[in-house]
């Protein structure tokens, strides 16, 4: 498979990833939490593609999730870029293509992504979630993400550079 | 004999065949003749028979394997038209006790079907295929026959965004039924709700009907809310909270009502 058709086939799993993540995963939540397939996609995306191309997914990923939150317009789209930057500087330093340096690093981002995303969502609102959920939230949910990205691994070694 | 025996080309075979049915008519006249040759022949016969069996046991064997595999192919249709049909009537029950709820409560309502769950786990939004075009606009509530669900937070022509009531963004000012003591409900991400700014004081017991108290102008009045499971202090003493189990199961929702005319 060349490049520019992997490119294009990761662009349409992307715009199905979104109705499948509303839709159906809601009914494989575990302990009431989710994986986040849109994180993983462009996480795929900046591992796999030039920096280009990887802010292209994360732009049009935080886009679909912005669209579907009820928190302002924007929080996914920026975080996603974030992660998209990191990534790319990371993979200057070390090699990503160890699958238990892919899976430490989705773990690490994912958790940082879910604690930032809680303080842009509730920084200014006096909400009272206790701090059992939270940590189920950022850690569970990035455990359950990352055991997610552990299934597909195979999926990454078919995608060429 | 020999002239006769001269017309036939097999003489030998002549000879075998005549002394086989004189043998024959001696066997079947002379009992001594046939018992030793029943016995003598019983093992052939024997092993004749279980290979007839062994054959049969294999043709009905196989037989019986093709009819078994169509049978489970059908069990299989079966099962699945069963299935549906299941779906189907639950559907159609749940329809029906929607509909005697809408006809008989005294809010103008608009049913709709939730076509989509929040993306992320930091909060609790449903989305349902009904927007500005059906009279469905941001601010409105959202019941079931069970009580609150939530309300309006976004619409568009076709689909609304519904903050759940365990968002802990969502928040409502309700009151126990027994005692008519107030307090403000909010969402927590949980199964369950809590009922804040509760003075010390406050008469609440476990198992108490939590309902809408109308202070919210969102929020008809007396819609039922949950039930009492915990009652606590709050960390400065001053105030208490009690946590409340949602009536309705927001895990297994499928339709909603959302009130678009408090009063009819």
């Amino acid at each position: 498979m060349t490049a520019p058709v992997t490119k294009l086939i990761l662009l349409a799993v992307v715009l199905l990833i979104l109705p499948f993540q509303v839709t159906f995963l809601p009914y494989f939540k575990v302990f009431g939490i989710q994986p986040d397939l849109l994180f993983l996609i462009v996480f795929i995306a900046s591992v796999k593609f030039n920096f280009g191309w990887a802010v292209v997914f994360a732009l049009l990923g935080g886009v679909l999730k912005d669209a579907f939150s009820i928190y302002p317009f924007g929080i996914n789209t920026a975080l996603f870029c974030l992660w998209t930057l990191a990534v790319k500087e990371l993979s200057r330093r070390i090699s990503l293509d160890n699958r238990l340096i892919q899976i430490a690093t989705v773990l690490v981002l994912n958790i940082l992504h879910n604690i930032l995303a809680g303080f842009l969502y509730f920084g200014s609102a006096k909400v009272f979630i206790p701090w059992a959920i939270s940590l189920r939230i950022i850690l569970f949910g990035a455990l359950y993400t990352v055991f997610v990205l552990y299934l597909s691994g195979r999926l990454l070694e078919h995608i060429p550079d | 004999m020999t002239p006769f025996l001269n017309k036939f080309r097999h003489k030998r075979l002549v000879f075998v065949v005549f002394y086989a049915v004189i043998f024959l008519f001696l066997a079947s006249s002379v009992p001594s003749v046939r018992k030793p040759l029943l016995n003598t022949l019983k093992p052939g016969f024997g092993l004749f028979n279980l290979l007839r069996r062994e054959i049969g046991g294999i043709l009905f064997y196989h037989r019986n394997f093709i009819q078994n595999e169509k049978t489970k192919s059908q069990i299989e249709a079966l099962r699945l038209k069963l299935n549906a049909m299941e779906e189907y009537y639950l559907e159609n029950k749940r329809l029906r006790s929607l509909l005697s709820f809408k006809e008989q409560s005294p809010y103008k309502l608009v049913a709709s079907r939730i076509i989509g769950r929040s993306p992320d786990n930091w909060s609790s939004v449903i989305i349902i295929d009904k927007g500005r075009h059906h009279g469905i606009i941001k601010g409105m509530s959202v019941i079931s026959p069970l009580g609150l669900l939530g309300r309006v937070v976004e619409d568009t022509l076709y689909t609304s965004k519904i903050m759940l009531i365990n968002d802990p963004n969502f928040a409502v000012s309700g009151i126990i039924q027994r005692s008519r003591q107030e307090g403000l409900i909010c969402g927590t991400l949980g199964n369950n709700l809590l009922m804040k700014y509760l003075p010390k004081d406050a008469d609440i017991n476990i198992q108490d009907t939590v309902v809408t108290s109308g202070f919210t102008p969102a929020y008809p009045k007396g819609i039922l809310i949950g039930n009492v499971v915990e009652m606590g202090e709050e960390f400065s003493g001053l105030t208490r909270y009690a946590v409340l189990k949602p009536a309705v199961n927001l895990s297994n929702i499928e339709e909603v009502l959302v009130i678009i005319q408090p009063e009819k």
